[in-house]
């Protein structure tokens, strides 16, 4: 797990999450982002703040993203989202397109 | 009573005939032209008139029932020559006389038989003339024609009868096959002559009693409702059937005058029509319907009271005869017609000069007439020979195209805008289908030697690739988003707010409960909650009128742009519609697209109410409201013609094309225009929306507009070239060419909707070649003879194409959609409904990793329903101006 595999993923109330990044890469936002050419700040120090999505929806969603991995991988196991997480969730999943 | 004394007349002459004429049949041929001729005098009452003569030549059919065409020509031919003969008959010698020389005069150059048999008639037809003087009105008709004020009966089968020498020998002989017979022979049954003479003798019976031509009119009568052609002797073409056709209708049109006999000679014509073999099953039917048509005809035309029935009758006698004179089996026999008919000629110089003129008038008005014919007639007749020349449809017969315009436009079409279609044939389209053929005929060529011959005409090679496994893993996650929606759907009345949800999330959330039956109350009321812009409700059928008004009572609608409430016939009546959207002038600012399908309890007045309380309304969809009438599109038209773009009109049972077609042509920004389901639009109504608002015309929906033919297809690629999006759903009457003017002429089609269209592989995949690169969605549901072709020519240039629909296509094997799917690198979307043929080879051997395959394999149900573009505006072509 080398430095250069990592990506930060940085919520509204300041929290990091870092994470590989190939489980950064199942949302298509993020990864145009860091793929993106030209001099962004993302880019360079492979970290997205999201100044939108709270702390728990974060957490979330860097869970949805190793799950993905292990279910295209083949342990296709189920992804339990606690209700009133939902709406917040989906508005999130919806901007970072995954 | 002329009854009577025709029946006393006839008889004796006919026998005479008989062996004058030395034809085969005998006794009963001289019979059946006097039967026919007294039956034209003898109006009204004449059933038992028409019986009589015909009497005889009844039986003389009947024993010809052996269904040999010979018999049945040969009584016609002793018709023909009784007419001809006219010794007998002079009675009606007169009354021929008169018709004839209409006739004459407008058949022209027509035969000589013909005018010689004419001027037979009118022979026959003088001397009962006087007797059947009863009829005035006959004489009247007769006038029109251009004949003196006799009745005009036996001129008019006289007439008939000389116009059918001329050209039955073409329309009704070739059939027939009308052998050795000089004129007779002219030609094969051309079904495209034939529905050309059709038309116009049916032209001429609606239009034109002045023209000399009776025999035209009496064409026309004889045809009944859709009895153009009648006149098909003098077009010469169409053959038997054509007049049998003609002569069936003009029962139909006999009825009016009370006179339905069918007169036993008529049937036995009919009879011994039907059985010969040289016509085709359709034809014989045909004519035979027609010949007893004809013969009740002739029968009625006594009675009624326009002569012009009459003359119908014994034009279809005529024809009848000159069918069975030209008929194969006698050929002598129609020489001897023929001859007895120069003969009579002779005897009778003036007449026949008379009817000459009138022949050739007829003819004229025939060739000049475009297709005004009942349209039931065509229709039918157009089917018939469609069906017949479905084998010649792939072919671009510009003549065959030629004859659809002119049949089914409905109005004139000039010779020469047939001809120019011609003109444009070497376009990218014919090349593209050249290069097909050839490629094909090579393919053949190459494989000649080769034993397998599995792979159809082009071969296609495809194979599975290995490391097919990776790739479709990715597609297999399901999003977080959808896990989310799934959620909510579950739980959607612990939804308690939607405040801050875009709009996207809110149609789609709305689409899933409405999918599933969630839908309720509750969600409703988030989604009217505070001031919302986007209101998406597919499915109202679970509203009550009394939610829906309390709901949107508190509803602040200043900001609604789109409004989507389909479904909604049962909570939404126009007083529902005055309490709450439409409650004040102006509640609706900002309202850019409606949607209220199936509000089947919205009428006009409710509709004027919601127009004026949007003004800003750019895109209504009024599919299913049954209540709507043309009134109520006036008044959208008057109130935004200026600015409406999108106009969707499905199934609207209440409108009419032609009543709405001046309301339509108001909208000056119509970009969108579906007419789905309205079976009265026509090809007239589509030429003309389409050659003045056709320019700005981006989509045009006319799926199950069956009467729509190629030359609709014509105007609308001529006019409509920013065309985005056309739906031909269901449109069976169109042919390959329609698809080579779609081609040549709109370049811009990105969304092709073909289902249950007859065209062909070439023609398919020539489309794509020309235009496959624009292409984003593309339907060829149930086009049946889509195979190799098209395969090829859609992996190699459909770059775009997004939504495939093959459904039921059979032809197309595992290799061809392995290559599909494998070149269409943007597909997503591949319909596969129906398509028994395919098997895992394809299914887990294709490698593009993003489509999805629907219709096979237990799928669930509404994952093949069509999913709204989220992303779409509320105008599918324009941007939305700011609100006023």
């Amino acid at each position: 797990m080398k430095k250069e595999d990592m990506v930060k993923l940085i919520s509204a109330d300041g929290f990091e999450f870092v994470i590989d990044e190939k489980a950064a890469m199942v949302s298509q936002t993020i990864r145009n982002m860091l793929t993106s050419p030209g001099s962004f700040t993302e880019t360079q120090q492979r970290q997205v703040t999201f100044p939108d999505i709270s702390t728990t929806i974060l957490e979330k969603i860097c869970q949805y993203f190793y799950w993905s991995l292990q279910y295209a991988s083949g342990k296709e196991t189920e992804f339990h989202i606690e209700p009133e997480l939902t709406l917040e969730l989906m508005m999130a999943a919806n901007y970072l397109h995954t | 009573m002329t009854v009577l004394r025709s029946r006393e007349v006839a008889p004796p002459g006919m026998t005479l005939k008989t062996p004058a004429k030395g034809v085969d049949i005998g006794v009963f041929e001289p019979e059946t032209p006097a039967k026919t001729l007294e039956g034209l005098n003898h109006q009204s009452t004449t059933s038992p008139l028409s019986l009589s003569p015909k009497a005889p030549c009844q039986d003389g059919k009947e024993g010809l029932a052996a269904g040999s065409v010979h018999r049945r020509s040969a009584r016609l031919a002793s018709k023909l020559d009784l007419t001809e003969g006219l010794e007998t008959v002079k009675t009606f010698s007169r009354k021929r006389k008169r018709l004839d020389a209409g006739n004459d005069g407008s058949l022209g150059d027509g035969l000589n038989l013909a005018t010689a048999s004419t001027e037979k008639k009118d022979d026959v037809g003088i001397g009962v003339g006087d007797v059947m003087l009863e009829e005035p009105n006959k004489s009247d008709s007769l006038v029109d024609l251009g004949n003196s004020g006799q009745s005009s009966d036996a001129v008019e089968s006289v007439k008939q009868g000389r116009r059918r020498r001329k050209f039955g020998i073409d329309v009704e002989l070739s059939d027939l096959m009308l052998v050795g017979q000089g004129q007779n022979e002219k030609k094969v049954l051309n079904l495209r002559s034939g529905r050309r003479i059709m038309k116009s003798g049916g032209e001429k019976r609606s239009g034109d009693s002045s023209e000399g031509v009776e025999s035209n009119d009496g064409d026309k009568f004889y045809t009944g409702n859709d009895s153009e052609c009648m006149s098909s002797g003098c077009r010469g073409n169409g053959g038997v059937m054509n007049e049998s056709k003609v002569i069936a209708e003009g029962d139909g049109y006999h009825s009016i005058n009370n006179v339905k006999k069918v007169t036993g000679e008529e049937k036995g014509k009919s009879k011994v029509l039907e059985k010969a073999s040289f016509m085709s099953g359709i034809d014989l039917l045909k004519l035979k319907s027609e010949v007893k048509e004809a013969g009740g005809n002739m029968v009625k035309t006594e009675k009624k009271v326009e002569a012009r029935s009459t003359r119908r009758k014994d034009k279809g006698k005529e024809k009848l005869v000159e069918s069975g004179s030209l008929s194969k089996s006698s050929c002598s026999v129609g020489r001897k017609s023929e001859n007895k008919l120069e003969k009579e000629n002779d005897d009778t110089v003036s007449s026949s000069s008379l009817l000459a003129d009138s022949m050739s008038s007829q003819n004229a008005e025939q060739t000049d007439m475009s297709v005004t014919a009942d349209r039931r007639v065509h229709k039918v007749r157009f089917r018939e020979i469609a069906r017949r020349n479905a084998s010649r449809f792939a072919h671009f017969s510009s003549q065959e195209e030629e004859d659809n315009a002119a049949d089914t436009s409905g109005r004139e079409i000039p010779p020469s805008d047939i001809n120019t279609e011609t003109e444009d044939w070497p376009g990218p389209f014919s090349t593209a289908m050249k290069i097909i053929r050839d490629r094909q005929m090579n393919a053949n060529v190459q494989r000649h030697n080769s034993l397998s011959d599995k792979r159809g005409v082009a071969s296609v090679t495809w194979k599975p690739k290995k490391d097919r496994q990776c790739n479709l893993q990715k597609q297999l996650v399901p999003s977080l988003q959808d896990l989310c929606l799934t959620i909510l759907v579950k739980n959607a009345d612990a939804i308690t707010s939607l405040d801050c949800i875009p709009d996207v999330l809110r149609r789609r959330l709305s689409q899933l409960l409405c999918d599933s039956r969630r839908m309720g109350d509750h969600f409703f009321g988030l989604l009217v909650q505070g001031s919302p812009t986007e209101i998406h409700l597919r499915d109202c059928s679970w509203l009550s009128e009394e939610i829906f008004t309390r709901t949107f009572e508190a509803c602040d609608t200043s900001n609604l742009t789109v409004l989507q409430l389909d479904q909604c016939g049962r909570c939404l009546a126009d007083y529902v519609l005055f309490g709450t959207l439409a409650r004040a002038s102006n509640c609706l600012p900002a309202l850019t697209a409606a949607s209220l399908r199936a509000a089947y309890r919205l009428s006009d007045v409710g509709l004027s109410a919601l127009v004026s309380a949007a003004p800003s309304l750019r895109s209504i969809n009024l599919s299913q409201c049954s209540l709507l009438t043309s009134d109520g599109i006036a008044s959208l038209a008057a109130s935004l013609g200026s600015v409406l773009r999108e106009l969707y009109l499905d199934d609207c049972q209440g409108l009419e094309a032609k009543h709405i077609l001046s309301a339509l042509l108001e909208f000056e920004q119509l970009e969108v225009l579906s007419l789905a389901g309205m079976e009265t639009v026509s090809d007239d109504f589509v030429s003309r929306f389409v050659s003045e608002r056709g320019h700005k015309i981006k989509e045009l929906v006319l799926a199950d507009c069956m009467k729509l033919t190629d030359s609709s297809v014509r105007v609308i690629a001529e006019y409509c070239s920013e065309l985005c999006a056309i739906d031909l759903s269901n449109l069976c009457n169109l042919t390959d060419t329609a698809i080579g003017y779609l081609a040549n002429g709109c370049q811009a089609i990105q969304a092709l909707k073909l289902c249950r269209n007859t065209f062909s592989d070439e023609a398919v995949a020539a489309y794509l070649e020309t235009c496959g690169d624009t292409l984003r969605e593309l339907s060829l549901s149930n086009v049946k003879q889509v195979a190799q072709n098209t395969a090829i020519s859609l992996a190699r240039l459909s770059r775009n194409l997004q939504y495939l629909d093959l459904s039921w296509c059979r032809n197309l094997t595992n290799e061809a959609l392995g290559l599909i799917v494998d070149g269409c690198l943007s597909l997503k979307v591949l319909k596969l409904f129906g398509c028994s043929q395919v098997t895992d080879v394809f299914l887990l051997g294709h490698s593009n990793p993003e489509v999805r395959i629907i219709g096979l394999k237990m799928k669930p149900l509404l994952e093949h329903l069509e999913v709204p573009d989220l992303l779409r505006g509320p105008l599918h072509y324009s941007s939305v101006s700011p609100s006023l």
